[in-house]
């Protein structure tokens, strides 16, 4: 049903991330390739006690040799640490920062970025300063008292999830739109997706698409654990992420950032640059199910591929002249948790049968 | 190639005024605020004890289809608010869905019904987390990590989490209206509403759905989604003693900040086509949409982009969109907050786009009356645009004085002749959005 409103193709002429296996494209596509870990135990915190006490966590990163003068940025939190790093990998190898005609009002951002992270320890001790034992109740006065002393203003600010946005527009001069969602694990795909969208309708030129987020911290693990999503294996952490394996208990939680720049292909070709592969389609749906329970047909993530094919021009059941199959590789979701992965391979058997 | 045009079916404003649109319009014509003391938690310790909260009457519970009421309990406020203005918007449009309706046939089919929520940052229920904290101290009542993961952390209802993520705005929406077309959750601060509405009109316009349920919903009244505002300098300086009515002076000098308001909601965004072949009352038309980001060098801090410029370019793009232009504007609903650096801000954006028109442009203020709504405020503002078009008549402004070249000052609702209004924002992040709403003719 969905119809592409114009034919300006968009292609992708950069990419970044910042994950757990290193900070660049080629060291970490080798260590992939290597079938490396980056799980280990939790520092970020003490977690020792906690039913989930590893994870995947970044390592020895800084912004310093990434960004144009990391002064700027000096407020950031760790998620907008992570997306300028990421950013200024795919800006640098889209060749733009050199490029001259650029109209920065045509350049915009689409980011699937989370909030940032609570700044714990004070707010616990605020909450704690102004709790009322007796009425089971924070005094709002005390609390506020406390606040006012230990949270400071631009770490607090810092945790609304659009200022990744600020951050890549600073450091890049962006001046086009600019949106970030918050889709939970779905962020960054409908990120690029739409981002794809605003370009072929013509609204920007080229985009910088991605998604940032670390929930690494107390009450995220927290949250995580209470719902029972987080795997509790004993032993080697290496060893806990085990997507569609029949003994997997649950999914292991990383950070991290991935950016690409997107443009449009008359704007690549025009100055020249290398296209990586092109965006061909994209779906959107919701489950519209249960708030903790996937669709048990996987009725939502069925949906979404199908739109993507079709906006492609794919037939799922095809088979190209040589025998393959109409899509060479699906990179799944595959959480590793029970839920998720069957019923995700339920969704892709609707698709591809 | 032509595009396809999209049209407002249903409005579901959420104030504090209460619920829909009718309370709201009665209320900004009538020139009330609903400023007060804060009920929701002691806010004597900040710089403002007074904002404007919904009304005590407001019960979710009363929103949601029976067999939904369960689910009630993990909604944050913000959930509530978005909650409720779907009801509003849906029954406004005249459709049929699986919650206002659950044994009939839908009026549109599910995957052809869309659905973007903006969202504000949701901060955790403090009472019922220090609850939980409280359980793992040390002993000099430090909070102790150790007893938190080996204990503590049981205290907390295990579904704890999703009372707070944005996404489950639209979450609990698409759920309870069986919306299972593209859906979105963005988090821009004051200018998620705006962008969400703008989401939608492409999705409609790509065919990827027919109708979409679209806006936004926030409060800040909780103790730390409230210590933000004040720390990022949005809040007006007001005790509990004062008069908050009177404080909020959008677009004076003489105005010494915002006081919050919850608010937000949903509207019904439609394609043209769709809505006529159902034989819908079309409300007006979402004629154009417009985005921008700030640029300048602190562009990271609370103040974006002083000179308006980035904002003006915003408006000029929801102007190209509509195919309008700045002389056919003909009222505008700017975020006007009453925090000065950000009034300033919007009316250098508004001076660069209608140059000398710009006192011949009437301006609504909303923030004297219903407070700064933060990512709730495209959602409300569009639905009084809409309303404006449709009674042709603008509502009171409050408070005001010496606003320079922007008809702001304070002055009596009155009749007048509109066919197109603009709304617009800037937002704390350094996000723009603008939308031109336009008379159905």
């Amino acid at each position: 049903m969905s119809t592409n409103q114009s034919n300006r193709r968009v292609v992708v002429t950069g990419m970044g991330w910042i994950t757990p296996l290193g900070h660049d494209i080629d060291g970490v596509w080798k260590r992939l390739l290597n079938a490396e870990s980056g799980m280990g135990p939790t520092t970020r915190f003490d977690a020792r006690t906690f039913p989930t006490n590893f994870c995947a966590e970044v390592r020895d990163y800084s912004i310093d040799r990434f960004v144009k003068d990391a002064s700027v940025h000096a407020s950031a939190g760790l998620n907008s640490q992570f997306a300028l790093g990421a950013a200024c990998q795919a800006w640098k190898q889209s060749g733009l920062e050199g490029f001259g005609g650029l109209d920065r009002k045509r350049v915009g951002l689409y980011l699937g970025a989370g909030e940032g992270v609570l700044d714990f320890d004070n707010y616990a001790a605020a909450n704690l300063a102004g709790w009322n034992a007796a009425d089971r109740k924070v005094d709002g006065v005390s609390w506020a008292g406390t606040a006012h002393q230990v949270l400071e203003r631009m770490c607090e600010v810092e945790q609304e999830p659009n200022m990744p946005l600020a951050h890549l527009a600073r450091e890049f001069g962006i001046r086009g739109p600019a949106l970030n969602c918050l889709t939970a694990c779905a962020a960054s795909t409908q990120a690029i997706g739409e981002a794809y969208s605003l370009i072929q309708r013509g609204d920007a030129d080229v985009m910088i698409s991605g998604g940032t987020h670390t929930m690494i911290h107390v009450l995220g693990v927290t949250g995580f654990n209470r719902l029972t999503a987080l795997s509790t294996s004993k032993g080697d952490p290496t060893k806990a992420s085990r997507p569609f394996d029949a003994t997997r208990d649950g999914f292991v939680m990383g950070e991290g950032s991935g950016m690409i720049v997107l443009e449009s292909l008359e704007h690549a070709l025009a100055r020249g640059a290398t296209p990586l592969a092109e965006v061909g389609g994209y779906g959107s749906s919701a489950d519209a199910f249960r708030i903790t329970d996937i669709h048990p047909e996987g009725r939502g993530g069925a949906a979404s591929m199908h739109m993507a094919l079709a906006q492609a021009g794919i037939d799922p059941l095809a088979r190209r002249t040589d025998g393959r199959a109409a899509i060479d590789y699906i990179s799944a979701h595959g959480t590793g948790t029970k839920e998720n992965d069957s019923i995700e391979t339920r969704g892709v058997k609707r698709v591809f049968g | 190639m032509s595009r396809r045009r999209v049209v407002i079916t249903g409005l579901g404003p959420v104030s504090a005024h209460g619920l829909g649109i009718d309370p709201l319009w009665s209320a900004l014509c009538e020139g009330r605020s609903a400023l007060a003391p804060i009920r929701a938690f002691d806010a004597r310790g900040f710089r403002a004890a007074c904002g404007a909260e919904l009304p005590e009457s407001f019960d979710v519970r009363e929103l949601v289809p029976k067999s939904y009421r369960k689910a009630t309990k993990v909604m944050a406020r913000d959930i509530e608010i978005a909650v409720g203005g779907a009801l509003h918007a849906v029954t406004d449009a005249g459709l049929r869905t699986r919650g206002t309706d659950p044994d009939a046939a839908p009026t549109v089919a599910p995957d052809r019904v869309g659905c973007q929520i903006g969202a504000g940052l949701i901060a955790a229920d403090l009472d019922e987390l220090t609850a939980a904290l409280a359980t793992a101290r040390d002993g000099d009542g430090r909070f102790d990590a150790a007893q938190w993961g080996q204990q503590g952390m049981q205290e907390l209802t295990p579904l704890w989490l999703l009372k707070y993520l944005p996404n489950m705005l639209a979450c609990h929406v698409t759920i309870i209206h069986d919306c299972q077309g593209p859906s979105n959750t963005i988090t821009c601060n004051e200018a998620s509403s705006g962008l969400s509405i703008a989401e939608s009109q492409r999705v409609i316009e790509r065919g990827a759905a027919d109708v979409c349920l679209s806006g936004g919903a926030d409060t800040k009244l909780n103790p730390m989604a409230y210590l933000r505002q004040e720390l990022a300098g949005r809040l007006a300086l007001c005790t509990i003693d004062e008069n908050p009515a009177t404080k909020i002076k959008p677009f004076d000098p003489s105005s010494s900040g915002a006081l919050v308001g919850e608010g937000g909601g949903i509207l019904v965004l439609e394609a043209e086509d769709t809505a006529k072949a159902r034989g819908a009352r079309i409300h007006a038309r979402l004629s154009g949409t417009g985005a921008s980001q700030s640029w300048c060098d602190d562009t990271v801090g609370l103040v974006p982009d002083p000179s308006g410029e980035s904002l003006a370019d915003a408006i000029e793009a929801a102007l190209r969109d509509a195919g309008v232009t700045a002389a056919e504007i003909d009222a505008v609903i700017p975020y006007g907050c009453g925090v000065p650096a950000l009034d300033a801000l919007e009316a250098n954006a508004l001076a660069r786009v209608f140059g000398d028109a710009l006192p011949s442009k009437p301006i609504v203020t909303l923030a004297p009356s219903i407070g700064a709504t933060v990512a709730g405020f495209g959602t409300i503002a569009v639905s009084v645009a809409v309303k404006c078009l449709a009674e042709q008549r603008l509502p009171a402004r409050l408070n005001s004085a010496d606003t320079g070249r922007l008809a702001a000052s304070a002055a009596p609702s009155e009749a007048r002749a509109l066919r197109h209004v603009l709304v617009c924002t800037p937002s704390l992040g350094g996000q723009n959005s603008a939308v031109v709403v336009s008379r159905y003719e």
